[in-house]
């Protein structure tokens, strides 16, 4: 049993406080915020320290310094342990201790840690679970729409952490579905290979390979000179097709410069240009000769010009060239005529010496180009005299390629080359007929070794369901006799009759060890009470004399409720001898005192 | 603890079960766990259990079983 709790700088505590625990009943009573759950949180901080997953919220009042719980228990061997738990956040110290009381000499010697499951009177693991109830935990309960013995047996697997076992029940669930499709993939395979008669076949194949290798052996070896001889040719005859196809190409493309003229007309072709150019050269030579006349006749003037010029200069009144007389007035408009006939020649001898050049140019384009055609006819010529011969050649090399000795050199490189390929083939065939016959050896032990992995986690999930089960029924069994007895004493002890006309209902409605009924049709205090009187059951089954650690459980029933509540558990769990159980229970109303005062409860006023 | 516990728990009652069965499925087992690959599981089951229910507070995959029970290289993966 607990026996008493020390705490210091805990929650709302900065200074240390001593609580007592009694057999029987204690009654913690305060107001809201007094610090009744804290005292109740400081049994779990000295149990499990400042572990979150055991529900321990934050200790310190005080971060400077260390909160510190000690809990003081009567072990099962009798004796009586102390364990303390001190933590300081910042420096993050922490230091667990377990104590044993000598009897003789009243001091406390420390004890190995470890051996705290041992003697502790109580589950650890299932402490926080089984021995607490707090007022969430009625909530979470009622929450579910099931019937109440499902709900009820739900709510026992959670607190004995029995679902934990379903996680592993569906891993291993999918472990064996995931072997089990292994194994079906490989029976697929395995049958659909016996289907395919492989030793048939692997047979056959054998059989068509050493014909193939025999065939080969039976063609003989081939002359290397043959073989040599042959490729040279075929390589000769390959070298010339491709010149061939060269100078093919550039004929084809000489003859497109000559497009609609016949390779005979071509010559005609060149004799009227050569006439075209013949009629321009005399053309030019005709203009040629103008111009000279022009010239010299330009020259001419040009000396009249002079002589006129000189005449007005040195004021000669004759003519220079007749020597008759001249008047100034007739030589300077002899002059003026002179200097038009001069210009007027000029011009000519220009428009004349344009025409010539254009003359000389197109002249020389029809030269270039009979100089080109002359050119491209000649290579024209020239390609064909060689394809000619190129053609000449290849012909000679193909009927040299035909002649019946190289023929047959080549018909029997290409059946070696055929049979080659085949035993290739029959070879590869073989070589994976030859895998899937082993395949096909292995794979029923393959099936086998997955079908033994289908097998064991098939065995063990149904171990793990079994082990559910039992556990579930070893704990909820006991449970459910409780309760049919108790409706057995009530219909048949003589119990006060107006308490057995108040509870009769309640346990007809709960219909104990029936499916049918459902939290939903149960009152809110039935409801409550159905859960209260499951877990001081549960408590007692776990640990023989019960211990029920209970945080403002009970508050929202009325009084008349919490009067039944208490009568169904002190007949239950024969309440009246404090030695049978530990309750301990807060509430913030005084009046339970007085309710309670029948199991003689040691109260404990935080408010004072 | 618990799953120490709940462990052992399994194991010992897997063993009963096919110690105790007659049908041809158990007594295949039973004959693998004579081998030396299934004597070295059995041997090393009890522990493998409780690693895996210290991981079950989520859901266990197939996977997640197979790598504790080390048989992630399938022969004919």
């Amino acid at each position: 049993m607990l026996k008493r709790l020390t705490v210091q700088n805990f929650k709302g505590f900065p200074e240390r406080i001593e609580v007592s625990f009694e057999k029987g009943m204690t009654l913690i009573l305060g107001k809201n915020g007094a610090g009744k759950s804290s005292i109740l949180y400081g049994v779990k901080f000295a149990l499990f320290g400042n572990d979150k997953k055991e529900g321990v919220p934050r200790p310190n009042y005080d971060n400077e310094r260390e909160s510190i719980a000690e809990l003081d228990f009567i072990g099962k061997d009798g004796n009586q342990y102390q364990i303390t738990y001190s933590y300081k956040p910042y420096g993050k110290s922490n230091r667990s201790e377990f104590y044993r009381l000598d009897p003789t000499t009243n001091q406390y010697g420390e004890v190995s840690p470890e051996e705290l499951r041992r003697v502790f009177p109580y589950d650890l693991s299932l402490f926080n679970s089984v021995f607490f109830v707090e007022e969430g935990d009625l909530y979470k309960f009622l929450s579910a729409k099931k019937d109440i013995w499902t709900r009820l047996s739900e709510h026992l697997s959670h607190l004995l952490h029995l679902d934990r076992l379903d996680s592993l029940y569906s891993g291993l669930k999918n472990a064996k579905k995931y072997y089990a499709d292994r194994t079906k993939h490989l029976k697929q395979e395995l049958k659909s290979l016996q289907k395919e008669d492989i030793d048939a076949k692997i047979d056959a194949i054998t059989e068509h390979l050493e014909q193939t290798e025999h065939d080969l052996s039976n063609l003989g070896e081939i002359d290397l000179a043959d073989i040599e001889r042959l490729a040279k040719l075929k390589a000769q005859l390959e070298n010339l097709e491709k010149e061939s196809t060269k100078v093919g190409e550039k004929v084809k493309l000489l003859r497109k410069q000559f497009a609609g003229i016949s390779t005979q007309g071509i010559p005609q072709v060149f004799s009227k240009k050569e006439e075209e150019i013949k009629e321009i050269e005399r053309e030019l030579s005709k203009l040629e000769g103008e111009l000279h006349s022009k010239q010299k006749m330009q020259h001419l003037y040009e000396g009249i010009l002079e002589l006129l010029e000189h005449v007005l200069t040195e004021h000669e009144e004759t003519c220079p060239t007749c020597r008759q007389p001249l008047s100034l007035e007739q030589a300077n408009a002899s002059l003026e005529q002179a200097k038009r006939d001069a210009q007027a020649f000029q011009q000519s001898t220009k428009e004349l010496n344009q025409k010539i050049n254009a003359l000389q140019q197109s002249l020389n384009q029809k030269r270039n180009s009979l100089e080109k055609m002359r050119t491209d006819y000649d290579a024209l010529q020239n390609y064909l005299a060689q394809l000619q011969s190129l053609q000449t050649e290849i012909e000679k090399l193909r009927s040299m390629l035909s002649d019946s000795n190289i023929a047959s050199i080549q018909s029997q490189i290409d059946l070696r080359k055929d049979l080659e390929i085949r035993k290739h083939n029959l070879t590869l065939e073989l070589e994976h007929l030859t895998n899937q016959k082993s395949r096909m050896e292995e794979l029923p032990d393959l099936i086998n070794y997955y079908n033994v992995r289908v097998l064991l986690f098939d065995q063990l999930m149904n171990a793990t369901r079994k082990v559910q089960e039992q556990k579930l029924k070893q704990h909820l069994e006991p449970i459910e006799n409780h309760l049919r007895d108790l409706i057995r004493r009530i219909k048949d002890e003589n119990w006060d009759v107006s308490f057995k006309k108040s509870i009769e209902p309640v346990f007809r409605r709960i219909g104990v060890g029936e499916t049918y009924l459902y939290l939903d049709d149960l009152s809110g205090a039935e409801k409550t009470l159905v859960f209260l009187l499951f877990r001081w059951l549960l408590s007692k089954q776990i640990a023989g004399k019960p211990l029920l650690i209970m945080d403002d459980a009970i508050n929202h029933l009325d009084e008349t409720n919490r009067k039944l509540l208490f009568t169904i558990l002190s007949e239950v769990l024969h309440l009246e001898s404090e030695e049978n159980y530990q309750l301990i229970l807060t509430s913030y109303d005084p009046s339970l005192e007085m309710l309670l005062q029948h199991f003689n409860p040691k109260v404990i006023n935080i408010s004072e | 603890m618990a799953e120490r516990e709940f462990a052992d728990e399994i194991v010992s009652t897997l063993k009963s079960e096919l110690n105790h069965s007659r049908g041809t499925r158990a007594k295949t087992l039973l004959s693998w766990f004579e081998t030396p690959e299934g004597k070295q599981l059995l041997v090393a089951l009890e522990d493998k259990i409780v690693q895996l229910l210290k991981d079950s507070t989520k859901e266990l995959s197939a996977e997640e079983i197979i790598r504790v029970f080390g048989w992630e290289d399938s022969q004919d993966a």
